[in-house]
């Protein structure tokens, strides 16, 4: 265990432990009881001091809790929406290719088309249709990063559908269900796995920018992108409102992107060492 | 027809189609195959083999057009069949071993698990299906990704594994290509020796006359998309008919005396874009003459052979 981490790539390592402690740091409330992100605890915008680490906002409340809780909510969106994501990209990719032909252009086309339309525009169609909250800022997440990972899970499936133990199953009689299930999907994986992992910080992203124009999570609940906004008005009198949960937001999308580069590396099948 | 014919390749011509170009990989092909029949297609890179090969499991690319001819597959015509009965088809009748050993199996399945999913609930010894292909069945090998297995060995399980659906025809596309100089006699010996044991009719595409030699009951000589000569193994060394022939077994260095030179053929394989009516072979022939450039060779029996040109050799005189 500790030789592989000792192996692995420094900037993986700091990217996995910066990820590790903001999701601890998020789950903190719960263990310590007393920290109120609702209630007001001291006066306005005080500057971070020995009372209030990160400071008070306009209302008088600590704004560490409320990163906490931000953190929480901006994660759990980012990690739902890709979750659903990603099940429904492999699914329609390799559905896609494992059909071919007009099945497979329909899926390229559709992906192709989605992936044209600005993606902050698409997301405020949903969230007026749908109505402003984190659900319809999950919705969001799922329709701008779903097409982004069917191109590029389809890619890779198109790569395996031609070896020749897939010739070879399909020679045998396997069902084309057969042939995704038991060759593309496993084949494939590494390849997922990395792709949603830049899902993951496209969705923090694109939470953090809905809810700073509104249409995401609503007061008094709290993303790290409704704190963003809350806070932007006093950015000249108190910037410590909008600039810490900005750079959490920074670094949590960073820790994220680092986790996902060693991924890719880890998982290349070019860089795999012949296992003895 | 013969009533043991098993598969009938009539004039088969194929277009690979990209955007306006149109280069044509099979140029009237024909290949019969007999019931337990072991078949050598030989031809240089180009000449098509691989594309016949494919043609015969309908495994060409989408961007392959057939221009015109037949595959009969047990009386069916293969292009003509639906989904379901295409898929019947390749699951009891065909087999297929591939040029890459390794590739054959998915990378992500330990060599057990691979074997299960092949043989599914038919009642198989593994390991009588293993010592058969002369390898020993062990923990280690049933749970080695296939990645760990070196290419003899991978080939023999493949084979081993294809002929344990005991297909009727086993197509192999350059079986042995990939695999060490050392290993690829004793590989295509136990590809024809286990076609035997099963009455499996075998087509072997290769580029290597010597290779296939020793175990087919009939060569067939491929040039330019089409099937130039067909005959009997040693007929074909001691008497070629087909010029092509002729310098295909020159240009091959078993044949060749120690200290000898090699003679290579002059030119290379043509590429062609449409039907052609002349030999393909002519512009590289020393015996090509005015008839040659200008009408397309038919195919005569001459004895046991059959050759595709208008000068046969050795003296014998079609006027």
């Amino acid at each position: 265990m500790i030789r592989r981490l000792r192996k692995t790539d420094p900037l993986t390592l700091a990217g996995g432990v910066m990820l590790a402690v903001l999701v601890l740091m998020s789950l903190l409330p719960f263990v310590l009881p007393g920290v109120d992100a609702r209630s007001t605890v001291g006066p306005r915008l005080s500057e971070p001091s020995g009372s209030w680490w990160f400071g008070t906002d306009q209302l008088g409340r600590s704004i560490l809790p409320r990163v906490l809780e931000g953190i929480r909510t901006t994660m759990l969106i980012s990690l739902a929406a890709v979750v659903v994501a990603t099940t429904l990209a492999t699914v329609i990719a390799v559905f896609g290719v494992v059909m071919g032909g007009w099945v497979d252009q329909v899926v390229v086309r559709t992906a192709d088309a989605l992936f044209a339309f600005p993606a902050v525009l698409l997301a405020i169609v949903i969230a007026t249709v749908v109505g402003p909250g984190s659900v319809s800022a999950a919705i969001a997440i799922v329709v701008i990063t779903t097409p982004l990972m069917v191109r590029a899970i389809r890619s890779g499936a198109v790569r395996i559908i031609d070896r020749d133990f897939v010739t070879t199953s399909y020679v045998g009689g396997a069902s084309r269900l057969r042939i995704a299930t038991r060759h593309v999907v496993p084949n494939i994986a590494g390849l997922v796995v990395v792709q949603a992992t830049y899902s993951a910080s496209i969705a923090m992203l694109t939470e953090g920018a809905l809810s700073f124009l509104g249409f995401g999570v609503q007061a008094p609940d709290a993303s790290l992108g409704s704190l963003v906004q809350e806070g932007n008005v006093y950015l000249t009198i108190a910037p410590w409102v909008t600039l810490i949960p900005g750079a959490v937001l920074a670094v949590a999308i960073l820790s994220v992107n680092l986790v996902g580069d060693g991924l890719r590396d880890a998982l290349d099948p070019r860089t795999v060492r012949t296992l003895t | 027809m013969n009533a043991t014919e098993l598969l009938t390749v009539d004039r088969l011509a194929v277009d690979h189609v990209n955007g306006d170009v149109r280069v044509r990989a099979l140029d009237g092909a024909s290949l019969r195959v007999a019931a337990g029949q072991i078949v050598g297609i030989v031809g240089e890179s180009g000449s098509g083999k691989s594309t016949l090969a494919a043609a015969i499991g309908r495994l060409l690319p989408p961007t392959a057009e057939i221009a015109g001819g037949h595959v009969t597959i047990d009386g069916a015509d293969l292009h003509r069949l639906a989904p379901s009965e295409l898929r019947r088809l390749r699951r009891d009748t065909l087999g297929f071993v591939f040029q890459s050993p390794i590739s054959s199996f998915d990378p992500t399945r330990r060599v057990g698990r691979q074997i299960r999913d092949v043989l599914g609930d038919r009642d198989v010894d593994v390991t009588a299906m293993l010592a058969s292909v002369g390898l020993v069945q062990s923990q280690s090998l049933l749970s080695s990704y296939p990645h760990q297995l070196s290419g003899g060995m991978a080939q023999r399980l493949a084979i081993a594994l294809t002929l344990a659906r005991g297909p009727r025809l086993l197509i192999a596309d350059e079986p042995t290509a990939a695999l060490d100089a050392t290993v690829q006699a004793g590989v295509m010996s136990l590809l024809a020796e286990r076609c035997r044991a099963a009455h499996t009719a075998l087509t072997i595409f290769t580029h290597d006359l010597d290779l296939v030699a020793d175990h087919c009951d009939l060569v067939v000589v491929m040039y330019g998309g089409r099937d130039v000569e067909a005959g009997l193994p040693d007929t074909l060394f001691a008497q070629p008919r087909h010029p092509y022939t002729r310098a295909l077994i020159d240009s091959a260095p078993a044949h060749v005396e120690q200290g000898a030179r090699l003679t290579g053929i002059p030119g290379a394989p043509p590429v062609l874009h449409g039907h052609l009516e002349s030999c393909a072979f002519a512009p590289r022939c020393p015996y090509a003459d005015d008839t040659c450039r200008k009408q397309r060779p038919e195919p005569v029996g001459i004895g046991a052979t059959v050759v595709a040109c208008h000068h046969p050799l050795a003296g014998v005189s079609r006027e």
